[in-house]
């Protein structure tokens, strides 16, 4: 109650008392005097408090414990230490979403924030949260030449490859590469603070963040001696030691791939820098490449690139006015020469801005509504887009992007996504426990004037809107995603949220054949939640999935009240999360209606509702 | 998220990383008409014996204006005869730098890629022999660094001192790039040093120490080995010629105490709090007038318009506006000083103000080459406020704005505060050729600067610009007594020059370093009458060579408006040596 009367700001209740003549508000608030705001999101109201423990739960003190708010008004970090029994305050936070990093030499956050397909976990005034922190895996080793003589200050760089659980770490994943160290006089490497997971490790070729060395024309080689395509894997886990990983050095000279960047450029460009070009290597899993455009130099080259097929891709990496492009991926192919006079042209980069809205409340004399613990705050959910490229198919990661891109709304709902490349999008929200996403509509005329999302202004509309669906967007239940052009600015996506979330957790039982005996589980499976009403077959947003965990878990949040079915099935294609949701489109939506109504697992899902230990029977067939 | 922590730090903390990130550059290859070459041989220190060194990198550096954010023009590697040529070098400027990891030089260059390297100028197709260079193997010192619980000191940085120098400056600190820092056990392993007793030390000491806490919570004093916290009770550490000095630990006492300041920002006149401000802080000076080290946070104010400055030792401190490029706010503010006793401090009150807007446009005098006015943009104009009303205990904060030049030539500036306005070209960063002639108000000259009022809107600002394109040759004739001689070993020159009634302010100086051979080069220069000063010093190389001034010569210089003209400075090395001012 504490806590929901201090989320509840006078701001908000003077918006609830305007939009909705049967809004109530909570005894005792109403009186609270409306005090001159200056902007409605940013006032400071509250504290996030933690604490942050080692590997056996000990506490770390003088931890650098720091916020990012995701999205809204731009806002300052709040920044804390931990003392000595390693507790923190991070204090003045306004509403929003916040990720919160810890730093400490030596130690890393246990959470892997680099991992772009684990759900990214954010936090909100009044949370108390856990940093655990563990010590990185290390690699060391010795390099040597083919005659047995160290090989000195020659700059050795890891590269994950692999998640611990095996999953393919995507190209231009922050967390894929590691800050490349030197041997020392004798040779000896040490490449420490690595996350658990599959490694390959190259000696020499330029380091475009470090010295020159005398080994910068050289072919990178791999360990153990080879060119990328031979490089073995080491498996490292956090906390451990791989010693012996030596190299035997082959200083091949290698060609140089060069050339300009033209189209799309920062303001003041050459003489402001900002833009960064990136060469990787075909072949999935080598580390890319990066040229880093200095004030005044136009040119880009990269030195000691050995035989092969390589792309190119240019971006912008900081520019004040926001601006934002890239190239397409060029294709080089180097044979035995040096490739010269590429021209690398930045086009501008799509946006997509819209509205986070929410159904009014309830009304206080609906007995059978429930109602929200706390008052929902658009600027707390996070609005994300989800890309599929033109094909249908998983992105490919080829272009150095960040597959998902995500923002919280400021406080009046409106969110505005940049950096998005052509292609297929699917809106992805993540919202407090209590609400649900009830309809979508897509902007069909795309504004190529339409300008970012202002910062919140007082009196400005509020996220409470009486009619559900505006005239001039449609919202089409059977369409989950919309097409983005090249440097196209979508405006008037229209996320509809409602209030009395229900939610399914359980798991799936363990199989038994006619002889009793258990049989293997389906794994790896996903659950789905089919919707069983006629009416809403063709709802792509009633149709949910989730991962099955080892021991069979599985769990579904915020979602629609209603009556469902619950399906069982093996995979449809990998495990990777990026691979698009089996109800893209109208023709296996009723595939997947067809399987559920067969399986026939009903569940009915009332209003805010929470079902923890569902038992999903298992009938392999 | 890393740019969460990220600050911006004047001081020199981080100078290896610092030094070595500025060199993270290749640049396009140019192809030149006529090029030349550059060959010579690698050897070791052995006198009659001397090996030739194979696989030193040998790079060939621009000595243009910002050379060291471009790459190499040329590189190398040695053969198994140690010798090597640099091909395709077009006529220029150069720094001859040698890459050698393991080895330190006689000639106290660098061998890791930072710090000085050979000057050598080469003329359109010529090719220049025997650039010969000695390596010795480089000394090791090597340890591990403890707090004082006995536990690792993980990713810090190890500082080395020459005693035989003054180990407070800092200033010969050996540049290293490699093994400086501790590892994930706390070791470290600095190679390649130059024979000479050292102390090595972590942490900072006063003003650096105060920011450096500030900024990454490491709070350590400075402790050398073994664990002197004053340079008396540090223990020397001698390196000789490959040598290895081993078990060089280092233990930290406990960390100290530290505060924070906590405040707001207001409006001088409304008393309204002032949000999304950035700020900075400085050491304050011991007499209380100047800032020392200063930091800046990427911390703005909250919406209570409230700042806090965490980990700051007790002292003396200033709190002030950093308005960053691209702020749309036009404040300044009065810097606030500040004392942190033995605790916290809060309710800090810093009044900023309506700054003053000064817009104009800056043009190239005497030229209507679209290649030439296609540049203005690229050019670098700094303005400066002094407070012309200054209080007897204000601290002169020293914020310069960048003057952004539109295509047309045209800018505007906001948020500065009353007083004396100075607008100075930065020929470092600006493309060669671009002078500063004058700064006009309306048609009055500036010489002195631009008085601007409180909250004033100056709008008929004039910066007079020239292109100048003649280049000059020069050769310094050393001599001794007037007879022919030579600079003694380590010597170096350099010259200067300065067109007579031009702007003196500012970096509008030019200067080339004089190369090996004697000669000298400078581009981009308008007509006029110059003032060129040749100046000369010995560098150091502990311990066997100690630094030291060489004498200055100047001369008259009478340059054209286009082409060549070729100076020859007669250097009389018993002239009184005369005391640098910088």
């Amino acid at each position: 109650m504490c806590r929901a009367l201090l989320l509840l700001s006078p701001l908000v209740l003077a918006v609830l008392l305007a939009s909705n003549s049967h809004a109530q508000t909570r005894p005792g608030a109403a009186a609270t005097p409306t005090p001159a705001v200056v902007a409605g999101d940013s006032r400071p109201v509250g504290v996030i408090t933690g604490r942050v423990i080692d590997e056996g739960g000990q506490p770390v003190s003088n931890a650098r414990v720091s916020t990012f708010r995701v999205g809204g008004a731009p806002a300052p970090p709040a920044i804390a230490q931990s003392d000595e029994e390693g507790k923190f305050t991070l204090s003045s936070l306004t509403f929003g979403a916040y990720l919160i990093n810890a730093f400490a030499p030596g130690y890393m956050l246990e959470t892997d924030a680099t991992d772009q397909s684990a759900p990214r976990l954010y936090h909100h005034v009044g949370d108390s949260v856990t940093l655990r922190m563990i010590r990185g895996g290390v690699i060391t080793g010795k390099v040597t030449d083919a005659d047995g003589r160290a090989v000195v200050g020659v700059f050795v760089e890891a590269a994950r490859v692999r998640y611990a659980d095996g999953r393919t770490v995507p190209e231009g994943a922050s967390g894929r590469l590691f800050q490349p160290r030197p041997t020392d006089d004798r040779g000896i490497y040490r490449i420490y603070g690595l996350r658990s997971g599959a490694y390959i490790v190259r000696a020499g070729g330029r380091n475009a963040f470090g010295p020159f060395t005398p080994y910068d024309m050289n072919v990178p080689t791999y360990y153990p001696s080879a060119p990328r395509e031979g490089a073995s894997q080491i498996n490292v886990l956090a906390g451990q030691e791989m010693s012996g990983i030596d190299i035997l050095y082959r200083g091949e000279a290698g060609h140089a791939v060069s050339g300009t960047v033209s189209g799309t450029l920062p303001a003041n460009f050459p003489a402001s820098g900002g833009v960064v070009v990136a060469l990787k290597h075909v072949s999935a899993g080598a580390p890319e490449q990066y040229f880093t455009f200095m004030p005044g130099s136009t040119g880009f080259v990269f030195d000691g690139i050995a035989d092969g097929d390589y792309d190119l891709l240019a971006r912008i990496t900081g520019s004040r006015d926001g601006l934002t492009a890239a190239s397409a991926p060029r294709r080089v192919n180097v044979r035995g020469k040096d490739v010269g006079n590429i021209t690398l042209t930045l086009a501008p980069l799509g946006s997509v801005s819209g509205q986070l809205l929410f159904d009014p409340a309830p009304s206080p004399e609906d007995k059978t509504a429930c109602r929200a613990a706390r008052a929902p705050r658009a600027s707390e959910s996070i609005v994300g887009m989800r890309r599929f490229d033109a094909g249908g198919e998983t992105d490919d990661g080829s272009a150095f992007f960040p597959r998902a891109s995500e923002t919280a709304p400021g406080d009046n709902g409106e969110f505005h996504l940049r950096n998005l490349k052509a292609g297929r999008y699917q809106p992805l929200v993540r919202l407090p426990a209590d609400f649900y996403v009830r309809a979508v509509a897509f902007g069909n005329s795309p504004a190529k004037t339409a300008p970012p999302a202002p910062p919140v202004a007082p009196g400005k509309a509020p996220p409470h809107v009486k009619s559900a669906t505006p005239a001039q967007t449609a919202a089409d239940p059977a369409r989950l995603w919309f097409n983005l052009q090249t440097g196209e600015r979508l405006s008037g996506l229209r996320i509809h949220v409602a209030a009395g979330a229900a939610g399914l957790a359980g798991r799936v039982a363990v199989a038994t054949d006619e002889t009793g005996a258990t049989a293997a589980r389906i794994a790896p499976s996903r659950v789905h939640l089919v919707p069983a009403e006629r009416e809403q077959a063709d709802n792509a947003l009633r149709y949910a999935e989730s991962h099955v965990a080892a021991d069979g878990a599985f769990a579904f949040a915020n979602l629609s009240p209603g009556r469902y079915w619950v399906l069982a099935r093996p995979a449809a294609n990998s495990p990777d999360d990026s691979a698009r949701p089996l109800a893209w489109d109208a023709e296996t939506r009723a595939r997947l209606r067809r399987e559920a109504e067969t399986a026939n697992a009903v569940v009915i899902l009332a209003p805010c509702q929470r079902i923890g230990d569902f038992v999903l029977p298992n009938r392999p067939k | 998220m890393s740019t969460l922590s990220r600050m911006v730090f004047t001081t020199a903390l981080l100078l290896n990383a610092l030094a070595a990130a500025s060199f993270a550059q290749t640049p396009p290859k140019d192809a030149a008409a006529a090029t030349g070459a550059i060959t010579g041989r690698v050897t070791d220190d052995g006198g009659e014996d001397a090996q030739p060194l194979a696989g030193v990198g040998i790079m060939l550096m621009s000595s243009a204006r910002g050379f060291n954010t471009r790459g190499p023009v040329a590189r190398a590697t040695t053969g198994a005869d140690g010798s090597y040529r640099l091909a395709n070098v077009p006529a220029g400027s150069y720094q001859l730098q040698i890459l050698a990891p393991g080895y330190s030089s006689a000639d106290a260059l660098s061998t890791q890629g930072i710090g000085a390297g050979r000057a050598i100028n080469i003329e359109a197709g010529e090719t220049i022999e025997h650039q010969d260079f000695t390596l010795a193997r480089g000394g090791v010192i090597t340890g591990r660094v403890t707090d004082a619980d006995g536990k690792p000191v993980i990713a810090e940085h190890i500082r080395l001192f020459h005693t035989d120098r003054n180990p407070q400056t800092g200033s010969f600190n050996p540049r290293v790039v490699y093994g400086f820092e501790t590892d994930d056990r706390g070791v470290y392993r600095i190679y390649g040093l130059t024979a000479g007793r050292y102390l090595v030390c972590v942490g900072e000491e006063g003003e650096r120490r105060a920011v450096a806490t500030a900024f990454s919570g490491r709070n350590h004093t400075r402790t050398c080995h073994p664990n002197a916290t004053e340079d008396a009770q540090a223990k020397v550490v001698e390196v000789s010629a490959g040598n290895e000095a081993t078990g060089v630990d280092i233990t930290l006492a406990p960390p100290a105490k530290t505060f924070e300041a906590t405040g707001r920002i207001v409006d001088a006149f409304t008393g309204q709090p002032m949000a999304n401000l950035a700020y900075g802080f400085g050491v304050l000076s011991p007499e209380g007038k100047h800032i020392g080290s200063r930091g800046y946070s990427n911390t703005r104010t909250n919406a209570a318009g409230e700042f806090r400055i965490g980990n700051l030792l007790p002292g003396r401190y200033v709190v002030f506006l950093a308005t960053r490029e691209g702020d749309a706010t036009n404040f300044y503010s009065e810097p606030l000083p500040f004392q942190i006793d033995e605790g916290n401090l809060s309710g800090l009150i810093m009044k900023v103000r309506r700054g003053a807007i000064m817009r104009g446009v800056a043009s190239v005098e005497g030229t209507s080459d679209r290649a030439v006015l296609a540049k203005l943009s690229q050019v670098s104009l700094q303005v400066h406020v002094s407070p012309s009303r200054k209080k007897a205990d204000e601290v002169d904060v020293r914020n310069s704005s960048r003057l952004a030049l539109q295509p047309d030539g045209s800018f505007y500036v906001s948020g500065l505060a009353p007083g004396m306005a100075q607008i100075t070209l930065d020929t470092f960063s600006t493309p060669p050729g671009f002078r500063l002639l004058g700064v006009e108000r309306g048609a009055l000259g500036q010489s002195d600067g631009i008085e601007i009022g409180e909250g004033e809107q100056v709008s008929n600002v004039r910066v007079r610009l020239a292109y100048g394109t003649t280049v000059l040759r020069g050769r310094i004739d050393v001599r001794r007594d007037g007879e022919p001689s030579q600079l003694p070993e380590g010597g170096q020159m350099y010259v200067t020059l300065q067109l007579a009634g031009g702007v003196k302010s500012g970096r509008n100086d030019l200067s080339a370093e004089v190369d090996v051979r004697g000669r000298f080069i400078i581009e981009g220069l308008v007509a006029g009458e110059y003032e060129l000063t040749a100046r000369g010093w010995i560098r150091p190389s502990p311990p066997a060579r100690q630094g030291g001034a060489l004498p200055t010569v100047t001369q008259t210089v009478s340059v054209p408006d286009k082409g060549e003209i070729n100076v020859t400075v007669v250097y009389e090395q018993n002239a009184k040596p005369q005391v640098v001012t910088p």
